[in-house]
């Protein structure tokens, strides 16, 4: 039987072979094409990726000999609230982990990015405005602008000798009396200080805003000198900070003392560890109940205490004193006029605190709601990374702000001064608080560079943001009513659309430097988290997804990861190749675009078509000649008659008889009877080689979905066919039904081509009622 | 009363022209912060004979720049919004577009809005009969609030796609179709 179909497969095969020779003798010899480089979409990335080393596996992994710097500090640290000014003392001891001689060490000034001789306003392009705020116009064209530099006092040894240091601009190397061998520890101390920034004039990440009693709330941030990252990928990370990319810090225990005037509160990142000299009985009573509430807030700082606070304005001051393992970055929050609330999370085998700290004008919406996205946040980061490692998480309402740090962050989200508030002020506040409590995560502990790779925290992080604001909706329903889901701006496929359909001078791919990229909102954040969507939904289900995203996590916890680790982690721990989807959708500015070019109806019949028939001719053959065949005829060809419409495949003789010829009664019981083979050609204007999701509608109505993966591209860019042998009659193909491939262009996904009711068709029938 | 339109008009407007004028624009930018853009789809619409324009700009800017211009605290999508925002809203957007097709201003009718978590869409439709051969398009919204304002615009016409990137020192540009 073998034997038999050999010879009709040689036999089409002279056939082809032929009939190609004969078609290539009529044309003119076509112009030979040069040669090129292997330009296929699924080429892997071995050019884009660094090589693997000892220092970072191919599988993705941390290798046998990675290692990373330690910074740890000491820093007392003193609030000034009358003059706005903070001043520090800080002692940093470095460790050199790596295999390499340092001659000096580098440490930013992020602060500087506000001297008066800062480089930062001299990058942005600037054209004439039709109106501008005076004060504005003051600030910038008559005066000398605010002094928001750091003023370094001394940089000295561990003996108090003085070191010698050199500060360009945002970053400051000091030179030690001896290179810093492998293994070696360095210390020294740094006396600084600088005036705070009102964050709300200058939308500064850190600084103070005066409420309405004058009082004022300081989210304090990158205020002192930290140490840059040294790595194997970089050396020293001492890239400037221009004000767009955010941080690279390497990780360090920290003790540190903050002196604020006495009837400040305050909350920090670390352990409070003199709790009982800065809380008082009834505050220590109530922070009890907290650790044992689960469902709800306990106040530790009521309102009416913080309104009654704000009245008055200590000369005295108090010491808050932090103790915090691991951390990359310290920053604190601290006023008279903050209310204060926590309970309660389990999460693993552990209890950790959520936090919540505002002002007055943060109610109700605050008191309602902040500490509990805050505990609905980190059970769903634990769930989808590690289990928090920290012992609290800390959202503080700044205005405007919305910015992260370990254990602590500044989120905005502000009622009407009657405490009334509106639907986006609502979600506005929900979804920053889980985007800067889920940047504990990302990059608080997977500590990837921000200054060089945006994605790697902010895209990952809003990525794992949908997924706890999912989380929120189910668990909080009253709080997104009359919603059913909680209605994610970012993370849907379709949300990307109109940014990936963009004009593509005005596009940078995701790995691109923030600060070079023209919509960093889409192309650091939405683009990178929709492609996880994607990937998670789309191409790789949830169960694959979560299993690598998770190792990923687990892999670089408390350590330096680099894009390569990421993407070679998810495809190590999933055996999916994924190079492709990297190419096209990370190192690219392609977008999605596939339809549905061509649908042919054929009928199979022993009748020999004309095709056949011609070539027959050609070759002298007569039908007697040939092996039983079945022939397709396409519906409305020449070859084609009304009967076959009516025929089933009992009735194509020639297949009737060999399966009578070579099957059991059983075999023949499971043989499918497709009674209409298509031919579907699919269409890909589009770069990305996404998989196509087809869903097929049948006569009597029933839905069938095929998904062909991405690599049905791999030999024809362009357009792909398939045939489809169906038992039904086909009436409609759909590409792409749900819409979860960021389909650009959905006018051609249809077959037959479909009217759709547009945006704005659906809005105008709406009007019209 | 006088004196709280005085302070709201100075907050708002720092806020947004503080961030463009007085220092690095954009600089908290780490959570999904805003980011000043407004996205228009402009399609030929064959059976209607119209273009269809949906344009998408961030509520809060939209606000800060209706208080500025009309002189009170606007607050769009509030709980019991005003007749008169709706109103606001038309005459301040149509004041932003001119669309010239053969060197013919062409009319713009305003259908309506609708908000959509912290945007409003805006659906306008141009009566063009048939498909146009150069569409001259100028947008200027919220130019007069910030220069970092930039304005995309897709166009469409049968299979053909067009975009500008406008923004106030280039408030227009020409398209051409086959």
């Amino acid at each position: 039987m073998l034997e038999r179909f050999r010879i009709i497969a040689a036999f089409f095969l002279a056939m082809t072979m032929v009939f190609n020779l004969q078609s290539q003798d009529q044309e003119p010899k076509p112009e030979r094409k040069p040669g090129h480089y292997n330009n296929n979409r699924f080429k892997q990335l071995y050019e884009e990726f660094s090589t693997p080393n000892q220092y970072r596996s191919a599988s993705g992994a941390p290798g046998p000999a990675y290692y990373q710097q330690q910074a740890d500090y000491k820093m007392s640290i003193t609030l000034n609230d009358a003059l706005s000014q903070i001043y520090g003392e800080e002692t940093i001891t470095y460790t050199n982990n790596s295999p390499d001689h340092l001659e000096y060490l580098w440490v930013q000034l992020d602060q500087n990015k506000r001297a008066r001789d800062s480089k930062s306003p001299l990058i942005e392009a600037s054209g004439a405005f039709p109106a501008k705020m005076a004060s504005s116009f003051v600030s910038e064209y008559m005066g000398e602008g605010f002094d928001g530099g750091f003023k370094i006092d001394w940089v000295r040894d561990e003996k108090g000798k003085s070191l010698p240091h050199t500060v360009n601009r945002t970053m400051m190397r000091v030179e030690m009396p001896q290179a810093l061998k492998p293994g070696e520890k360095f210390v020294f101390s740094i006396k600084w200080w600088y005036n705070i920034p009102d964050h709300t004039i200058d939308r500064a990440r850190s600084g103070y805003e005066v409420f309405e009693d004058g009082n004022k709330g300081y989210v304090i941030a990158q205020f002192y000198p930290r140490m840059a990252v040294y790595s194997d990928v970089e050396g020293w990370q001492n890239s400037q900070f221009w004000g767009r990319d955010e941080f690279a810090l390497p990780f360090g225990d920290f003790e540190v003392s903050i002196t604020v005037p006495s009837d400040h509160v305050l909350d920090a990142t670390g352990v409070l560890v003199n709790r009982k000299e800065v809380f008082s009985k009834e505050m220590m009573r109530r922070y009890e109940l907290a650790k044992k509430s689960y469902d709800k807030p306990i106040l530790i700082v009521t309102q009416d205490e913080a309104e009654r606070a704000s009245k008055g304005f200590a000369t005295s001051s108090k010491t808050w004193k932090f103790d915090a393992k691991m951390v990359r970055d310290f920053g604190f929050a601290t006023s008279r006029r903050y209310i204060w609330d926590m309970m309660a999370v389990r999460i693993g085998d552990r209890d950790v605190m959520a936090v919540s700290v505002y002002p007055p004008e943060g109610n109700p919406l605050w008191e309602d709601w902040s500490t509990r996205v805050v505990a609905s946040t980190l059970k769903s980061y634990s769930r989808m990374t590690f289990d928090y490692p920290y012992h609290k998480a800390i959202s503080v309402h700044a205005k405007n702000q919305g910015m992260e740090y370990p254990m602590i962050c500044w989120n905005y989200g502000r009622p009407e001064k009657d405490g009334s508030y509106n639907e986006r002020t609502k979600y506005g506040m929900f979804g920053v608080i889980i985007h800067e409590v889920g940047h504990n995560f990302f990059p608080m502990i997977i500590n990837s560079d921000e200054r060089q790779w945006t994605w790697m925290d902010e895209g990952i992080n809003t990525f794992v943001q949908y997924v706890a604001e999912q989380d929120f909706g189910a668990a909080y329903p009253e709080a997104i009513a009359p919603n059913e889901t909680y209605p994610s701006r970012r993370g849907p496929a379709k949300a990307i659309v109109n940014y990936m359909a963009g004009d593509q001078d005005q596009l940078a791919p995701i790995m691109t430097k923030g600060l070079n990229t023209f919509n960093f909102g889409a192309n650091g954040y939405s683009k990178p988290a929709t492609g996880l969507n994607i990937l998670r939904k789309t191409i790789m289900g949830e169960d694959l997804f979560d299993y690598a995203f998770r190792t990923y996590a687990q892999r670089w916890m408390f350590k330096h990861p680099t894009p390569e680790d990421f993407f070679r982690s998810m495809e190590d721990a999933s055996a999916i190749d994924l190079d492709w989807f990297w190419r096209s959708w990370f190192y690219t500015t392609d977008y999605t675009d596939i339809g549905v070019a061509d649908v042919k109806k054929y009928y199979v019949t022993h009748k020999m078509n004309s095709a056949m028939r011609e070539m027959m001719q050609a070759r002298g053959m007569s039908e007697s000649d040939l092996p039983p065949l079945v022939y397709l005829v396409e519906e409305g060809s020449e070859d084609f008659e009304e009967y076959m419409r009516t025929q089933t495949l009992n009735d194509v003789v020639t297949l009737q008889e060999f399966i009578m010829d070579r099957m059991t009664p059983e075999e023949r019981a499971g043989l499918k009877m497709p009674k209409y083979i298509y031919e579907v050609t699919f269409e890909k204007p589009g770069g990305i080689p996404m998989p196509i999701i087809a869903e097929f509608t049948y006569a009597d109505g029933s839905k069938e979905r095929i998904t062909y993966p991405a690599q049905i591209w791999r030999l024809n860019d362009a357009s792909v066919g398939k045939i489809v042998a169906s038992e039904k009659e086909i009436v409609k193909i759909v590409v792409d039904p749900n819409e979860e491939t960021a389909d650009i262009d959905t006018s051609n996904n249809a077959w037959p081509a479909q009217e759709t009711v547009g945006e704005f068709q659906t809005f105008k029938s709406l009007i019209k009622g | 009363m006088f004196h709280r339109i005085i302070i709201y008009f100075l907050t708002a407007s720092l806020t947004v022209s503080a961030l463009i004028y007085f220092s690095l624009p954009l600089s908290n930018i780490s959570d999904e912060h805003k980011f000043y853009v407004s996205t228009s789809n402009i399609e030929f619409n064959p059976n209607s004979g119209n273009l269809e324009i949906i344009q998408r700009v961030f509520i809060d800017d939209l606000e800060a720049v209706l208080s500025a211009r009309y002189g009170s605290k606007i607050k769009l999508a509030a709980v019991n919004e005003p007749q008169k925002n709706a109103e606001f809203i038309r005459r301040y957007i149509l004041s932003q577009w001119r669309i010239l097709s053969d060197d013919q201003e062409l009319a713009l009718n305003y259908l309506g809005d609708e908000y959509d978590i912290d945007q409003i869409k805006i659906f306008i439709e141009v009566p063009v009969k048939e498909a146009p051969k150069v569409l001259f398009i100028e947008n200027k919204t919220l130019f007069d609030l910030t220069s970092d304002q930039q304005n995309v615009i897709h166009a469409k016409v049968g299979d053909q796609r067009r975009s500008l990137l406008l923004f106030s020192e280039n408030p227009n540009g020409v398209l051409n179709f086959k």
